[in-house]
């Protein structure tokens, strides 16, 4: 058995990671005059930007250490949420990609909302939209601070230079870094950061690919070779979850994607249509190869733990770091765990700038208010207390934290992918079919599992079904049946041709 | 898709409705087990599947609806996406292909695994079902990405869209012009 050796590299990189985020803020500080800079950074990102924002705002923290935990404990399971990958971003620049970039230009959009209020003609979609957003920015925040706390705690009591960092002190700097170049830049800080953080996430997952191959002389085949003879299903292609669970996770995340605010609100950002021709091929080429990581890390650990070189994990999400403490060069896991950082701040800071969006921008429209004025001064006010509040949920409620974490992938897919992907494709669309679809989605996710917290009960479905796959069915189908079911409603002269092209 | 619902529509419909009655099948599957995984004899942080669990002769025909439902219906909405609601005509070869390039990959990894569900060695050490996911269907994916980007100035972003979208922001900045003044 190995034991963790003491090293401070790791976190001298993870410093100077951080110090390269705020150093990116003050560039995109002299470059932000307005809230559109502010909101969809100018309109003016180029294919490759905007191809690595995108990949980088979709690997969250998740990607990093609970997929590689997922391998480790179900086998292959998980695998069809990242083989979904390549098929979701297509859907999602079929679907999305060119519609809302002319919406954004016709109409000037700033947000999501904002989008889908012009679409929909109609204040009460663009309210809901905003709130499940701005409902989901303070779930994700949450969870994703918690999780920088606890690595930064890790990386500091690793490195043998101080005594014991609490954890409040880590989550508190943490979130001083990722609101302090959200505030200073907006969205170009964030899209800025995001192409630095892309790379370090494709670096790290390419050099991880090849150190976990020389730890075994038969190289992945005899990792997989180990595995399988232990319990030949977990190497299946199904996993140790089953059919029927994978392929639930294959629907809900092809699909899925169509209908997260911080991937189709990148589709405001960039300069001209014809760039989506090389912002396809460049997102899915390099997501890919970050998504390895999530392969190799728990096939590693599963064999290591099987061959008796390592002792079993306490819990299957130490699987990532404690192969780079165990395994790995201090180089090599300090770069890996800045990635980390980089995939857990990608995320962040996305739905920072859609929280302050929703906060600013869309619902005071909503609630029938006049635009705010000096938008730009209180999105930068707006950004600084979502943080704070973030922050808050992090450290004062576990179990808020938990309840606000199950708010993710599934709910926005569920609340959101009938409403912007169909919607943008169908004339007969309309209002009410989205407000009731939205309602549905909501409802299905976030208000049974409320229920469910509240009569303390737990609900599986049958044969491990994903409940975020049946929600996203039945949003689906009610916003087919009410379209159908209302009068067409009619569209603007402007919307109406834009729906054509 | 405006007076009458197109085949798009329709087998989206279908896709989504398959993917319902299969779930309610599910449901009722008589004998089979409520819960796929379990912990491990020696490490319990890991979870192994009962045997043959998916062998299970009931649950292979509701699975395999839903499997079809679900592809169904992601690939009604890419034709969707791509013919913006009209019947494909550029391009409709390629997207054909590419439609068969992974639905084929996914028959085969099916056939593949319920020929042989505990198989052990196939390729590169992966079961014959695990390498068909992982280097079958996962890059065959990639074909509509190709689709698209041959495609581009015939399906996406032809030039008579391009001018008719010059024209649309003309007239706004017009109308614009004159509320101004």
């Amino acid at each position: 058995m190995i034991a963790a050796p003491s090293s401070a590299v790791p976190l001298v990189l993870v410093a100077l990671y951080f110090a390269a985020c705020l150093a990116i803020g003050l560039w995109a500080l002299r470059r932000t005059r307005d809230a559109r800079d502010y909101f969809v950074a100018g309109r003016r990102l180029g294919p490759w930007v905007t191809a690595i924002a995108l990949f980088s705002s979709v690997m969250s923290g998740f990607a990093f250490v609970g997929g590689p935990g997922l391998v480790y404990r179900d086998g292959l399971s998980s695998m069809w949420m990242v083989v979904s990958g390549i098929l979701g971003t297509c859907l999602s620049t079929f679907l999305v990609g060119k519609r809302l970039r002319l919406l954004a230009e016709v109409r000037d959009a700033l947000s999501l909302p904002d989008a889908l209020a012009a679409r929909y003609g109609s204040e009460a979609v663009r309210g809901l939209s905003a709130l499940a957003i701005a409902a989901g920015v303070l779930a994700y925040l949450a969870t994703q601070i918690a999780a920088m706390a606890f690595v930064l705690q890790g990386l500091l009591r690793q490195s043998g230079l101080v005594g014991e960092v609490g954890l409040e002190l880590c989550a508190a700097l943490a979130t001083a870094v990722l609101v302090g170049y959200c505030i200073l830049g907006g969205a170009l800080a964030s899209v800025a950061t995001d192409l630095m953080q892309g790379a370090m996430m494709m670096a790290a997952s390419a050099l991880v690919f090849f150190a976990v191959r020389a730890q075994f002389e038969g190289g992945y085949a005899e990792a997989f070779r180990t595995i399988a003879a232990d319990d030949a299903e977990a190497l299946g292609p199904f996993g140790t979850q089953g059919a029927v669970t994978c392929l639930s996770w294959f629907f809900l995340f092809a699909l899925g994607g169509s209908g997260q605010p911080h991937i189709v609100t990148k589709n405001l950002m960039f300069r001209r249509v014809a760039d989506l021709r090389r912002i396809l091929p460049l997102t899915i080429l390099t997501g890919t190869v970050a998504t390895l990581l999530w392969l190799v890390l728990g096939v590693a650990m599963r064999a290591l733990v099987l061959q008796g070189r390592v002792e079993p994990l306490a819990a299957a999400d130490r699987a990532a770091p404690a192969f780079l403490e165990l395994w790995a060069s201090p180089w090599l896991a300090g770069i890996v765990f800045a990635a980390l950082f980089a995939a857990i701040m990608s995320t962040a800071d996305a739905f920072l700038n859609l929280g302050a969006a929703a906060l600013v921008h869309d619902l005071p429209r909503a609630f029938g208010f006049r635009p705010v004025q000096h938008e730009l001064r209180w999105a930068r006010l707006a950004t600084l207390l979502l943080g704070a509040a973030a922050l808050g949920f992090a450290l004062g409620s576990r179990e808020l934290v938990a309840f606000l974490g199950s708010f993710g992938w599934s709910t926005f897919a569920a609340a959101l992918v009938p409403t912007v992907a169909l919607g943008l494709n169908w004339k007969r669309a309309n209002a009410t079919a989205a407000c009731a679809s939205m309602a549905t989605g909501l409802a299905a996710t976030i208000g049974v599992e409320l229920w469910l917290r509240i009569r303390g009960a737990e609900l599986r479905l049958p044969h491990g079904f994903d409940r975020g796959a049946a929600a996203l069915l039945l949003s689906l189908l009610v916003f087919l049946a009410v379209a159908r079911a209302t009068p067409r409603t009619p569209l603007p002269r402007d919307i109406d041709t834009l729906l054509e092209l | 898709m405006s007076r009458r619902p197109s085949l798009v529509f329709l087998a989206l419909l279908a896709g989504l409705l398959a993917q319902g009655a299969a779930l309610l099948w599910l449901f009722t599957v008589p004998g089979a087990p409520s819960s796929s995984a379990g912990p491990h004899p020696r490490f319990p942080v890991l979870r192994v599947a009962p045997r043959a669990f998916e062998a299970a002769e009931p649950l292979r025909a509701p699975t395999l609806l839903y499997g079809v439902g679900a592809f169904l219906a992601l690939f009604a909405l890419l034709a969707l996406g791509l013919g913006g609601g009209r019947p494909l005509r550029a391009g409709r070869g390629a997207f054909a292909g590419a439609t068969l390039g992974v639905a084929g990959s996914a028959l085969a990894l099916w056939v593949a695994y319920l020929g042989a569900p505990r198989a052990t060695d196939g390729w590169a050490g992966l079961p014959p079902g695990s390498a068909w996911l992982l280097f079958g269907l996962w890059p065959a994916e990639a074909l509509f990405a190709w689709v698209y980007v041959r495609h581009f100035h015939e399906l996406v972003w032809p030039p008579s869209a391009e001018r008719r979208f010059a024209a649309l922001l003309a007239e706004r900045d017009r109308a614009c012009g004159e509320r101004e003044r």
